[in-house]
């Protein structure tokens, strides 16, 4: 027999412990696989190296394996813990360190190599599915059946590189200088975890993000860190909360003399004797829960406002501007007239900004409140009235900050005895965004007085009711104008443009981001399922050993639910507590509002955990109470 | 020669109230000797095993086995020196679930590298001598408790040990798998001349060694040594736990 032989049994003798570690590992390498086949469709071939959606896929493909290499170290952790007895005897008959690493790098080895085998095969089992299921989420998108030889390829070749860090890594989780003593105890106690350390690690990790934020020079490094240790400030804020308030909740009780009263001495006793892994549950969870619930929440509020995203940033369907003398306007303008005028809501407008510089077509621009409400009655904006120095400034981009009057149509004004009074601003565009700074619209008193001081530009805007549905009216006029615009002759803009782009990287993100949030919150089930399970034998015999001396049926049930209460709802809370303060933060600088769908969505998640919480604690406590009372319930 | 010599051997645990668990405990142990260790709950006896088999270590104090001090030895010499110097049985068996008892048994001599042919001819040497020839094939949960000692018996001395230590061998066996594993010891110490260190609370099982140390508070409290037939040894060791303070509940 030799060390390989050793594992090789281990693996194939004990299938019932070893069997929840391969689901896990078989999992990680099928999400991988999905994605990187999804990556490697010859549909996603013309995708530009530096675009955002090659960014998505790689992004996808990165987070994946990240996650795999943390939810696979995490149950090898776990996984080693539970046998820490088998390693401790080995050891006492002269295991050496090295032939202990070596017996688990082999375990994980075959392990790692049977997840890779089985993980590519259910993965092309499902991947019709699962490209189907990307066609209809994905809209536009084609996804024939192709054999997928390269992902096949780096999958080995990944998540192979995956499986032999996790082998060299899985020896070092285990302490040996305790495992020889496992042999004599059951398990070691768990001792309380060092309160410093956590307060250190929040106030490190806050302190770099209040560091980062202001540190505006290394944007582009810092804003890449920003997101990891957001995480973990978060994470170990959260382990704080629970950790102190168990603390608090102990204290109170205890000087109130109710912890002795019932089962709350049980309930707690117990639940403290394990606080290193139920901390790490409950951190663990919650972070994933509210990574899950804030994705899912953005990705369906962004899935389904594209269209008014789009128009809030490019508030006509079409946009059409010349840039040069050369360019022939009228023709021009007459040829997207006869495009789409026929379609119904169809009308246009001649829209003039003035400005100061003669030579640019961008910049600040000012036009007579006159010209204005023509805007506005075409953009179906509020009217507005302006009288003597009032004027109002709008946004050239969305969510414009700090909008007030140019200096230079300020001293312009000043010339001719005016000073300009600011009575109003305008979020809402009037053309697209980020094209021109600040508009200033002033009365057209004033406006008469500095006309001739400045230089006309022309702007055309067409608008039809269904111009998300315009692809190849749409489409032959991008490629009429694209040349115009390469001269530098004229522009076209069109929202389809943007709405068939921001559609198809949201409905991917969406695709994408649902497989994700899927594995977090299968993770979390394996990580609950991982704490409940694997320490089952134990909770029976510590239970069946205090039913001998009082405790009845109805005291053991209270305590496996309130048990499986704080388990499952505290890190539940904790995830929506960062969902609503992920929502508010973002909806501050968002365009659209995700409060709604926010709303919603956590009626759903509420919904969705208590029908969890019931299942679970069902099948728990049977097993419990037959495993104490040794009858099938 | 002696087996295992141990001089001013001193034990305490740390904490918010340190436990002194032994106080200076001197013994020597011949080879072939066949020695019991015995003491009411919590004088320290588990302590004493555990930091002679290597489990623990000592807070003060020297341990020779065989000559050496294990508590000296790097993480090479300290596997070699369990593998090839100390065997271990213990109370609840500690077989691995995974495996069949022939393949328990050769779990030393894995670890050791020892070739297979020679693997194999000294499990099924050891396997006949003890009784278990026929159940090398069987895993552990098709056989008995008093098979299953035996099995671990067989794996403590398949490489000649030059100590046999011994937790409470028979704490998990009824009194006829009791007696089939004492007879076992028995029978090892008088053919192989294994060197036998036992701790129990049982008088009868102690009643199969030459000597027995009683442990109190952390001390070599008294020494009985065999001078008659097993049963007037049984009855002057239950008068000496007697006297010692506990009633005759703290033994068997």
């Amino acid at each position: 027999m030799t060390l390989f032989s050793l594992a090789w049994k281990n693996i194939i003798r004990d299938t019932k412990t070893y069997i929840y570690y391969f689901a896990n590992c078989v999992f990680s390498v099928f999400i991988f696989f999905l994605f990187i086949a999804l990556a490697g469709h010859p549909v996603f071939k013309v995708i530009d190296v530096n675009s955002a959606m090659w960014y998505i896929l790689v992004a996808a493909q990165l987070i994946s394996v990240c996650f795999s290499l943390f939810f696979i170290t995490y149950s090898v952790k776990n996984f080693s813990k539970a046998r820490g007895k088998q390693f401790g005897i080995i050891v006492i008959h002269g295991g050496t360190k090295k032939q202990l690493n070596q017996l688990i790098f082999y375990e994980n080895i075959v392990i790692g190599l049977g997840s890779i085998i089985f993980g590519i095969l259910i993965g092309m089992l499902f991947f019709k599915i699962f490209s189907s299921a990307a066609e209809r989420v994905i809209s536009g998108v084609e996804l024939n059946f192709y054999f997928p030889v390269k992902a096949i390829i780096m999958t080995i070749i990944i998540m192979g590189v995956v499986f032999l860090l996790i082998s060299v890594i899985a020896p070092r989780l285990i302490r040996k200088s305790k495992v020889v003593q496992l042999i004599k105890v059951e398990e070691m106690a768990e001792t309380m975890p060092k309160r410093i350390g956590m307060y250190a690690v929040f106030v490190i990790s806050t302190a770099a993000i209040i560091v980062g934020l202001f540190a505006t020079k290394y944007e582009d490094i810092v804003s890449f860190f920003l997101l990891p240790v957001g995480v973990v400030a978060v994470a170990s804020f959260m382990c704080i909360v629970v950790y102190e308030g168990i603390r608090f909740y102990i204290f109170v009780s205890k000087s109130k003399g109710s912890y002795y009263q019932g089962t709350r001495l049980l309930l707690m006793s117990n639940f403290i004797s394990k606080i290193h892994s139920n901390l790490q549950l409950i951190t663990i969870s919650a972070v994933l829960y509210g990574i899950t619930f804030l994705s899912v929440i953005l990705m369906v509020s962004s899935t389904e406002h594209v269209e008014e995203l789009v128009r809030k940033q490019c508030p006509s369907a079409y946009l059409y501007t010349s840039w040069d003398e050369s360019a022939d306007t009228e023709g021009n303008v007459e040829l997207i007239r006869k495009t789409i005028q026929d379609e119904p809501g169809y009308k246009e407008i001649k829209m003039q900004f003035w400005t100061n510089d003669p030579e640019s077509n961008y910049g600040s621009m000012i036009m007579p409140v006159s010209m204005y409400n023509q805007i506005a009655q075409f953009l179906k904006y509020p009217n507005v009235r302006l009288q003597g120095e009032e004027a109002l400034v709008a946004a050239g981009e969305v969510k414009q900050k700090n909008l007030e009057i140019p200096d230079v149509y300020q001293e312009l004004c000043g010339q001719q005895g005016y000073q300009l009074k600011k009575t109003g601003t305008q979020q809402n565009l009037i053309w697209l965004s980020g094209y021109l700074s600040e508009t200033t619209v002033v009365s057209d008193e004033v406006f008469q007085k500095i006309e001739d001081q400045l230089a006309v530009k022309e702007f055309y805007a067409f608008d039809v009711n269904n111009w998300t549905s315009l692809k190849d009216k749409t489409h032959d006029l991008y490629q009429y104008f694209l040349p115009l615009r390469d001269k530098q002759q004229a522009t076209f803009i069109s929202d389809y443009t943007y709405y068939e782009s921001d559609r198809l990287e949201k409905d991917l993100i969406l695709y994408i981001g649902s497989i994700l949030c899927f594995s977090f919150l299968l993770g979390i089930t394996s990580f609950i399922y991982s704490r409940l399970y694997s320490t089952m034998e134990k909770e029976c015999n510590y239970y069946k050993n205090i039913v001998k001396i009082g405790l009845s049926k109805k005291e053991l049930s209270k305590i496996i639910n309130r048990n499986i209460g704080i388990l499952m709802w505290v890190p539940f809370v904790l995830g929506l507590l960062f969902l609503w303060g992920g929502i508010l933060v973002i909806d501050r600088s968002s365009v659209i509002s995700n409060l709604s769908t926010g709303v919603i969505c956590t009626v759903i998640y509420g919904v969705g955990q208590a029908l969890m919480v019931l299942v679970v604690n069902k099948m728990y406590k049977k097993k419990i109470m037959e495993g104490v009372y040794e009858t099938s319930i | 020669m002696k087996v295992l010599s141990i001089k001013g051997l001193e034990k305490t645990y740390d904490g918010k109230v340190p436990v002194r668990a032994l106080r200076g405990i001197n013994l020597e142990v011949e080879r072939g000797e066949m020695i019991a260790i015995m003491g009411p709950s919590g004088s320290g006896k588990s302590t004493f095993l555990n930091v002679i088999s290597t489990i623990d270590k000592p807070t003060r104090g020297r341990v020779r086995i065989g000559g050496k001090n294990p508590h000296e030895m790097n993480d090479e010499q300290l596997a070699s020196f369990r593998r090839n110097t100390l065997g271990f049985v213990f109370q609840n068996f500690n077989l691995l679930p995974t495996l069949t008892v022939e393949e328990n048994i050769m779990l030393p001599m894995t670890l050791e590298k020892v070739p297979v042919g020679e693997m194999k001819q000294r499990t099924v040497e050891i396997a006949k001598l003890l009784g278990i020839g026929k159940l090398l094939k069987k895993r552990t949960y098709e056989i008995s408790g008093g098979q299953a000692q035996r099995t671990a018996v067989a794996r403590a001395v398949v490489q000649d040990p030059a100590l046999l230590l011994a937790d409470e061998p028979t704490g998990n066996l009824d009194s006829k798998a009791a007696k089939d594993v004492m007879e076992l010891f028995g029978m090892l110490n008088k053919k192989k001349k294994t060197t036998v260190l036992m701790v129990t609370h049982d008088a009868l099982v102690a009643s199969y060694c030459q000597k027995v140390y009683i442990i109190k508070d952390g001390m070599i409290y008294q020494e009985i040594v065999r001078e008659g037939d097993a049963l007037e040894f049984q009855e002057e060791i239950l008068n000496a736990m007697t006297l010692l303070g506990g009633g005759r509940h703290d033994t068997v």
